[in-house]
Formats: structure tokens, C-alpha cells, sequence
């Protein structure tokens, strides 16, 4: 795996050149162009707003519903987006996949490299509702890059996984949507964590996007260090799973060109 | 002694015809998984008909600076082997092996994005073909310059003309500079000009013998320009390797027999209003023999039968002899040969003489018109009514003479003056 990382990383200005492409054509001969990108949490937490906070009236410890869930829905829509991209990244590129070879993981990074760019977009509007919400922010915040960092990770696995498997069976193309629309709700975005049960509690956390979310709004809204139980299984998770996919990914990568 | 820098050895690429037919559930995860962690030469799968070589057993070995052409027919895995060496498949059997850098030129543009301005592209098309960030911009002017796009560089090149995209394309890739250039008949695009420049910076590059090009081609002609060694493929296997007038005219005998025995006459052309029609053709030589095997700078006599439904004033009758793939070498006109032919109704019969014929060694066919004075009305064209061939073994010496050169046959004479001579003289 090491190698082929190493190999990666000399190809790090084709991956930068796709990433650009990326960003550009997905935002050209658009009106408002990466406003979408703020456009999309924004009016997510403005729905569950009114539907969970007005008419559910979910208790959220204080914090004001609206900031609570863009806090999440920020990281969820990436995590979302990601996916959206990067899964079939190789079968919209199979020109490039079936003509020129380098490395084929340069394609569902690089997706995830331009929605990580609308992340970030995005994160401006959120900055903006704490001065306005008056968060006050600790030290813990510090600990935001480095679950960033575990999301992009988990999120790495699972799309070196979908995009080598969407190459032999087109069905993943409609599981995706399903799939990340059942994923939120298996994830505290739209409620707090500790609405689940206690019983399911240390099954639900076997969910690492369960165990990121949650740590976002402890280290942010309610300036708490990380649940280290929660965090240290989404840690433990994500790299195995990233491996093994990364493993698998290159295990029939030579096989993508034949089979495109 | 330059070196070695592509080696195939025992080659084979075998394709599952029935991949992706999975019938039925019964047999899906087991197929499935098998399919995709087996390794190569898996001793458990089984061999069934659904298996299809798409090369077998190929082996050649090239050293840079050499120019190699594939030709053969659809089909015969001439692609293949580009995808091989682009490295984008692997072979089922067989090793491949490549020292440096390759840069592809099949299917130009494949890399671009069509939102995208000529610029921005060709930085990403640059960059997938392997160069730096710093070398695109050293050689960004040259390849705009080359690609004659000044005007169009910020345009998305969505916008542009499929010339203006191939070109672009092709600019690109031949300044990448690779130590091998594949070329998958990609120059077909682009007008004369353009492709003639293409064609002299293909010449370029090979005279400064550090570039090594595979060049897969259907133009035999082009392949015989550029490259003086050439692969002949069919069915995936080698037919034929070596120096290209050799391989060429062997290709040539090869495909001319085979389309000689497929298909001697093509009716699903033939148009025309149907007043007159030709209801047969046949050759003869000057023994009065029906053949259409001729050699060279023998007589031909073509005889022809018509019936014309109704009274037709002086028809025109036109003997067209073409190459195989259709280009005019000699068009003969009952006009032209001083005498009308006056009213024709009912059945006739009609002859046409060449007194050597000065053809070299290759396959022709026939195509007869019958059409009014003015050109303004056929009455039936029949394209390749005939067809002949002139063999190889009937040129004199038995030398190979592909259409490499040319294919007609002329005398001429042709004198040396050394330039001693010529001073003395001055």
C-alpha cells in the first residue's frame, strides 16, 4: 500500500489539474455558481429547522436548533457530496480510464478534493452564524482538522470501494442515493446523539460517520472534549476500511479498462 | 547501438465473451467474485467458448527511435496493443516490456472537458499526459501556435469545431515530447493542411531517432511514409513482421485474395433509371481466355452485355478501373473514342480494350456507367462490376513491388550527371 501511495503522490499535479477541472465544470454557465455550494446545507437546515425544532419541538441542550444542525449538516453534505462525485468518478471518465493509464485513484480523490472546496465555502456561512448565535468557541475546537481528517479518511474508503465496484455492476449508481439517504438518518445530523437508546447506543456508534458527527458538536457547540469511546471507534473503523478498500481498489484496477 | 525499448514477449489478451451475461442468480456470487479477485491463469477456471483472443501470442521487440506501423483488419487487435502499452489493460499471459515515458495519441481530446477553455485544457490535458506544471507554460505559446487557435484560446472549447478540437489535441501530445508516441489513426481528423503538418512534425521527431513511434493505421500509404518496419496482424496473431514494402505487399496480396474470393461482384451499390442495363461482364485476356488474374502490361479486353428497355440516342458508356479502396486510375468513354455509338435498343454487347495495361501487382476492380452524353442521367452504374488482380509473382524478377510504388507502370529514363561532369561542362 505504501508503494502505491508513494506512486500517488509523484502524480500530485495530475491530481491537483483534475481537481480544478472538476471544480470548474461543475460550476460553469451556472448564475450563482459556488453559492450553490452554501445554498444546499442552508436550505437542508432551514426544512429540518421548521419540521424538527417547530413542529417536533427535539430538545437540542440549549443550543439553538438552527446552528446545531448546519454544525452537522456542513460535514454530512460534504461527506454526502463526496460520494455523490466520486463513486462514479471512473465511469464518467472511462475515455480517460480505457486510453492513458496513471494512477486510477487520482479520480475519486480529486472529486473529493473539489467538494471539499464547497466544504469549506459553506464553512464561511457557518462562522458567521456563531458570532451571530454567540458561540463561544474552546480550545477542544482545535480538535476540528483532525476529525476533518477522519471523515475524509472514512469517506476515501468508501469511495475507492463504490467507484471500483460501480465499474462491473451499474447498480451501485442507484444505491447511492438510497444509501446516503438512509445513512442520515442512522447519524445524529438532524437530532442529538442522545435521543438513541441507550441499548442500540454502542451499535449505532459502530456507524464511524455516528462517532464523527457527534464529535463536531462536542468540540464546537458545547466546548467538550471528544467522546473518546465514540471518536476512537471511528478512528479504528476508518482506517481499516480505507485500507481494505484502497487494497481492493488496486487489487483490479487493471481490470477497470476492460471491463468499463 | 541503440537500446531496446519495447519488448513483447508471448503476448496474450483473453477476453470473456459472455463477461458480463450473468444468466440467472444461480451461479452470480461464486461467477462474480471469482471474476473479479481471480489472478491471471487461474488453474480453476475453466476454459469455455465464450473465451476469445484478442491476441495471441504476439512477440516483437522495438528499439527507440524506430517507426512501427500495424495494419490489418478490423478487428485483428491492433488496439489491443495499444491499450497494452498505454499500460491501461494487462495481458492474460505473457510479459510486456516498456522503458520510458509514453504518451498516447488515440482519440485526440479524450482528456478535455468541454466547459473548459482551450487554455485551461491544455493544462489538464498536459498534465494527464505527464508533464509539469512549469513545462506547459514554457511550451504553452508553441503548442497554441501550432494548433493555430490564438484567437479561440479563452473560447470553452465546447464551442470549437472538431478540426480546431483534433488540433488542439494533436498539438498537445507531440509536445510532450514522449520516448514513445502511440498513434490510433487519430490524424484521419483536421483538414489537409493541418494534417500534413502533423505528418512532418511525425517525420521530425523520427529523424532526430530519440522518439519511438507506433503508428496503427488503415492508410497504408501513410504507414508505408512513416514507418520502415511494419507488423501485419489478423485475428490477433503476427501474420507477417519486417520491413514495411515487404509486409505491405504481402498484406496487400492477402486482403485482395481475401475480398477477390469473398465477394466477386457487388450488386447492392448499383442505381440508376433502368432503361439500359448491363446483364454481363467478363474479362478476357489476349488468349481469348475469361480470366481475372492479368499480368502486368498485358492486354485486357472487358466485354460487356446490355439490354436498353427502350430507344436510347448515343449512350455513354464508361469503363472506370480503381483501386480497392476507389480511387479513379483510368476512366475510358465511348465518347472519347472519336465514334458515336449510336441508338442502342434491345440486347448488344459491348467491348472495351487496354493494349497493356500498365498496372503494377496489386487489386482492381471495374465500374461500368452507362449514362447519357451530357453526364445529366445514368441509365445504370454498376460500381465494381469486375474485379482483377495483378499477382505479385508476375512482376518481372520477382521483386516486391507493393503500391508503395505507385501503381501505375511507366518507362522512363533516367540519367546521373556527377557534378564533376557538370563543371566540366560549365
Amino acid at each position: 500500500m505504501l508503494t502505491h501511495l508513494k506512486k500517488l503522490l509523484s502524480y500530485h499535479e495530475l491530481l491537483i489539474n483534475i481537481a480544478l477541472r472538476d471544480i470548474k465544470a461543475r460550476y460553469k454557465q451556472s448564475l450563482l455558481g459556488t453559492t450553490w455550494a452554501i445554498i444546499q446545507p442552508l436550505s437542508l437546515m432551514l426544512i429540518f429547522t421548521v419540521v424538527f425544532s417547530r413542529f417536533l419541538h427535539i430538545k437540542t441542550n440549549g443550543t439553538p436548533y438552527p446552528i446545531f444542525s448546519y454544525c452537522s449538516l456542513l460535514p454530512w453534505s460534504f461527506f454526502a457530496s463526496s460520494l455523490t462525485f466520486a463513486i462514479p468518478s471512473l465511469i464518467n471518465n472511462s475515455n480517460l480510464v480505457t486510453k492513458i493509464y496513471f494512477p486510477r485513484e487520482i479520480f475519486p480523490i480529486a472529486s473529493i478534493m473539489s467538494c471539499f472546496l464547497d466544504f469549506l465555502v459553506a464553512g464561511i456561512l457557518f462562522v458567521f452564524m456563531m458570532f451571530y448565535y454567540h458561540i463561544q468557541l474552546s480550545w477542544y475546537a482545535l480538535f476540528v482538522p483532525f476529525i476533518v481528517c477522519i471523515q475524509i479518511l472514512f469517506t476515501l474508503g468508501i469511495a475507492f470501494f463504490g467507484a471500483a465496484v460501480i465499474v462491473f455492476f451499474r447498480d451501485v449508481r442507484y444505491i447511492v442515493p438510497l444509501g446516503l439517504q438512509l445513512w442520515m438518518f442512522a447519524t445524529p445530523v438532524v437530532y442529538p446523539t442522545n435521543l438513541v437508546p441507550v441499548k442500540y447506543l454502542s451499535m449505532y456508534m459502530l456507524n464511524p460517520m455516528a462517532g464523527i458527527m457527534d464529535s463536531y458538536r462536542q468540540v464546537i457547540l458545547y466546548r467538550n472534549p471528544p467522546n473518546i469511546k465514540y471518536l476512537g471507534t471511528a478512528v479504528i473503523i476508518s482506517l481499516i476500511s480505507f485500507s481494505l478498500a484502497y487494497c481492493f481498489f488496486k487489487k483490479v484496477e487493471m481490470k477497470f479498462a476492460d471491463a468499463i | 547501438m541503440s537500446k531496446t525499448v519495447i519488448k513483447f514477449e508471448n503476448v496474450s489478451k483473453k477476453y470473456n465473451l459472455g463477461y458480463m451475461n450473468f444468466n440467472g442468480f444461480r451461479n452470480f456470487l461464486p461467477k462474480i467474485i471469482n471474476r473479479i479477485i481471480s489472478t491471471q491463469n487461474n488453474p480453476f477456471q475453466n476454459q469455455t467458448d465464450d473465451d476469445f483472443y484478442a491476441l495471441k501470442d504476439v512477440s516483437f521487440e522495438l528499439k527507440q527511435g524506430e517507426a512501427l506501423g500495424i495494419i490489418g483488419p478490423n478487428g485483428a487487435g491492433k488496439s489491443t496493443i495499444l491499450k497494452l502499452l498505454a499500460h491501461t489493460i494487462e495481458p492474460t499471459s505473457g510479459k510486456i516490456i516498456i522503458a520510458g515515458k509514453i504518451s498516447a495519441l488515440i482519440e485526440l481530446g479524450a482528456g478535455f472537458h468541454h466547459e473548459l477553455t482551450g487554455r485551461e485544457n491544455i493544462y489538464l490535458y498536459g498534465s494527464i499526459m505527464g508533464l509539469r506544471r512549469r513545462e506547459i507554460k514554457e511550451k504553452f505559446d508553441s503548442i497554441v501556435a501550432f494548433a493555430e487557435l490564438e484567437k479561440f484560446i479563452d473560447t470553452p472549447v465546447k464551442h470549437y469545431s472538431s478540426g480546431m478540437y483534433a488540433r488542439l489535441g494533436f498539438a498537445v501530445a507531440i509536445h510532450v515530447e514522449p520516448d514513445i508516441l502511440l498513434i490510433d489513426e487519430v490524424l484521419a481528423v483536421g483538414d489537409m493542411n493541418f494534417r500534413k503538418k502533423c505528418y512532418e512534425r511525425l517525420h521530425e521527431i523520427l529523424s532526430r531517432e530519440r522518439t519511438t513511434i507506433i503508428f496503427v493505421s488503415h492508410d497504408i500509404y501513410r504507414v508505408q511514409a512513416l514507418c520502415k518496419k511494419t507488423l501485419f496482424l489478423d485475428k490477433g496473431c503476427i501474420r507477417k513482421i519486417g520491413s514495411t514494402p515487404e509486409v505491405i505487399s504481402y498484406y496487400e496480396n492477402e486482403m485482395n485474395t481475401a475480398m477477390i474470393l469473398k465477394d466477386p461482384k457487388g450488386h447492392e451499390h448499383r442505381w440508376g433509371t433502368g432503361e439500359v442495363r448491363i446483364t454481363n461482364v467478363y474479362l478476357t485476356d489476349s488468349d481469348g481466355n475469361k480470366t481475372d488474374v492479368f499480368k502486368k502490361n498485358s492486354n485486357m479486353l472487358i466485354t460487356i452485355n446490355y439490354y436498353a428497355a427502350k430507344k436510347i440516342f448515343n449512350p455513354d458508356f464508361r469503363f472506370i478501373i480503381q483501386t480497392m479502396d476507389g480511387l479513379w486510375l483510368i476512366c475510358a468513354r465511348s465518347v472519347d473514342s472519336g465514334k458515336n455509338i449510336g441508338s442502342v435498343e434491345g440486347n448488344g454487347t459491348l467491348e472495351c480494350f487496354f493494349e497493356s495495361l500498365p498496372l503494377l501487382q496489386n487489386a482492381y476492380n471495374i465500374s461500368i456507367c452507362i449514362g447519357s452524353m451530357d453526364s445529366q442521367i445514368d441509365y445504370d452504374m454498376w460500381p465494381n462490376a469486375a474485379r482483377f488482380i495483378i499477382p505479385a509473382s508476375t512482376v518481372e524478377g520477382n521483386r516486391y513491388l507493393p503500391s508503395y510504388n505507385g501503381f501505375i507502370c511507366w518507362p522512363a529514363k533516367i540519367q546521373h550527371y556527377p557534378s564533376e561532369f557538370r563543371e566540366k561542362q560549365g
